[in-house]
């Protein structure tokens, strides 16, 4: 997927609008929080604001984007301390991502507690339906290792519900 | 046959379609998000609601004073991470940060946290993920029963640390700095990596921690407060002429440098048994295994059966080795334990296993275990006593047990051949006596 936009041909207002609730999506599947995702789809947005000029003439703008809202992300996902206690203590005030479906939760969770980068490479691939290569230059990484995390990452989710499945039939 | 990372390329994998479903559920979700007035707030106040903004300006003071904080008295005492913001040029922006992951196993083992020391924000570097230029030198010093390792580097990448019981990734990014552990004696090899532990090679080399590690050097005294923290370790970091033959303890790990010069790989004593390394041809590190019977003796050879050139490191890019190999004795001789290293390497290659001559042996291979970081062994699909191997990155780094069983007592040869890519072909002997 090709996110074709520059601050040449797109005005500031015209590519938030389309990225926006994109990042929020990306944030909230790599970062894990519904709650945050707003938040740090914004920050994002507020960076590329603020270079708006600049940014807007990268030969791919939208990858260095995705990079920033990943970072932001993964930085949120870190911080899970004190600090980002506080702020889940705050709420999401002004959050209005639809808290995940009950049907869906069992899928979250379990893509949830996959490590950082399986998690990511992931939504890239599944929720934006970015190539290999795409992700891989976002994330700084070959394509391969790229390859390697998406592959480890079904991997490990087949495992979970493998062993979810037939644990279920034991107890049956 | 070919064993191409295209292999696992997961297209068709059974959860695609759940997967697929899960994520345009969110994205569906997201498009009903208000982006008017999210538009508002990245125009009207850099992007957070001003209730948050405020909070936020609260929390960082203290969030930076955590992080001084944490230089003089370690991660243990604090309720977050100490981590240090790294702004690139391009505006990519990114906390690194010291991963508690690795307090519990310190902890546990009785030395502590891990603190960092003069660790300074970057505002220059190369962003996240970024490898640490250089490390400069690793000091140890003996303190309250654990060495006091102080780990200098520049750069603004993340050393990461690797025990016997894993990997560590001590992210903490600075331009310059220095990281303070307290570790238990044993091995530990320091790597510069990113933030997902992924390292750089080049840079990178082991720290041998052991009382009777023959670098000697400055060590302080046990329970010295305050070590000699500006005596370096002699020898640091370790070089392949510091060892040449040498017996080493039950337990003993043995670590060398992990650069391309130096054509050593990791060795330990495993399950018991007695290794003797001995490193006196170049390229050929043999290693003899003298457990109480049955013997097992490992060589290491070449698959073109010459030797390999003085600078062929088992550790160096492209190859993947043997890096020990333990027999489990069973009433049905034999079940033998490989641990492969992988190192180094994108690309992917291909086990197989032959008698003394050349005939592949049908045996009974285990799923892999693997440990590390963007390497892995996992069975064919379609042949069942071939395994593939795969590192998926410059910088993979892992190890990966894969147990054989049912072998009688004889010759035998492991291949690991070059598959579709970069690996090298490396061959190992080894022989199962009564």
């Amino acid at each position: 997927m090709r996110s074709s936009w520059s601050s040449t041909t797109h005005s500031f207002e015209a590519v938030f609008a389309i990225e926006y609730p994109r990042m929020v999506a990306l944030a909230a599947a790599a970062g894990g929080s519904r709650a945050q995702a707003e938040d740090i789809a914004q920050e994002a947005m507020t960076k590329l604001h603020r270079d708006w000029d600049r940014i807007g003439t990268y030969d791919r703008p939208d990858l260095w984007l995705r990079r920033v809202t990943v970072n932001q992300a993964r930085s949120w996902r870190r911080r899970l301390g004190a600090e980002g206690r506080a702020l889940l203590r705050l709420g999401p005030a002004e959050a209005t991502l639809p808290p995940t479906s009950e049907e869906d939760a069992p899928l979250w969770q379990a893509v949830n507690a996959l490590p950082t980068m399986q998690r990511t490479v992931l939504a890239l691939r599944h929720l934006e339906g970015h190539p290999l290569t795409d992700i891989a230059e976002m994330l700084d990484i070959s394509a391969s290792t790229a390859r390697v995390h998406l592959h480890r990452a079904k991997q490990q989710l087949q495992r979970r519900f493998d062993t979810e499945y037939l644990t279920m039939g034991d107890a049956r | 046959m070919s064993a191409d990372t295209t292999d696992i390329t997961d297209e068709g994998h059974p959860l695609d379609d759940q997967l697929d479903e899960l994520y345009r559920g969110l994205h569906r979700d997201a498009l009903s998000v208000d982006t008017m007035a999210a538009l508002r707030s990245v125009r009207d106040d850099g992007g957070r609601s001003p209730g948050r903004s405020r909070v936020l300006l609260l929390v960082a003071p203290a969030v930076i004073a955590t992080v001084a904080l944490a230089g003089i008295v370690g991660i243990g005492l604090l309720d977050r991470d100490p981590a240090v913001n790294v702004v690139t040029d391009d505006g990519i922006d990114t906390d690194i940060d010291i991963e508690a992951d690795s307090a519990p196993w310190l902890a546990e083992h009785g030395c502590g946290a891990p603190g960092v020391d003069d660790a300074a924000p970057s505002t220059d570097d190369e962003g996240e993920g970024a490898p640490a230029r250089l490390l400069q030198k690793v000091e140890s010093f003996q303190a309250d029963g654990c060495r006091r390792t102080v780990i200098t580097f520049e750069g603004d990448g993340a050393p990461t640390i690797g025990t016997p019981e894993g990997l560590y990734a001590l992210d903490a990014a600075a331009d310059r700095g220095r990281l303070i552990f307290l570790l238990p004696e044993g091995f530990w090899w320091v790597g510069a990596g990113d933030d997902d532990g992924m390292f750089d090679d080049r840079y990178g080399f082991a720290a041998v921690l052991a009382d009777d590690a023959p670098t000697g050097g400055d060590v302080g005294e046990a329970g010295t407060d305050d070590p000699p923290m500006e005596e370096p370790l002699e020898g640091q970091p370790v070089e392949e002429e510091s060892y040449g033959r040498r017996q080493l303890d039950h337990g003993d790990w043995v670590g060398f440098h992990f650069d391309d010069q130096i054509d050593d790989p990791v060795a330990r004593a495993s399950h018991g048994a007695e290794i003797v390394v001995d490193h006196g041809t170049p390229g050929t590190t043999s290693w003899t295994v003298l457990a109480d019977p049955p013997r097992l003796v490992v060589d290491t050879v070449y698959a073109d059966g010459e030797a390999p050139p003085d600078d062929a490191g088992l550790a160096k890019p492209g190859r993947t080795h043997i890096w020990s190999i333990t027999k489990v004795p069973t009433e049905a001789c034999c079940t033998v334990d490989l641990v492969f290293l992988g190192a180094h390497s994108e690309g992917s290659g291909f086990i197989e296993l032959f008698d003394a001559d050349g005939r592949r042996v049908e045996a009974t291979w285990s799923d892999a275990v693997t440990e590390g970081i963007g390497y892995e062994i996992y069975p064919d699909r379609n042949v069942a006593h071939t395994y593939n191997v795969i590192a998926g990155a410059n910088r993979s780094w892992g190890w990966s047990e894969v147990r054989i069983s049912g072998l009688e007592p004889g010759e035998y040869r492991i291949d690991v051949d070059r598959g579709g890519n970069q690996f090298e072909p490396t061959s190992f002997r080894f022989t199962i006596t009564d």
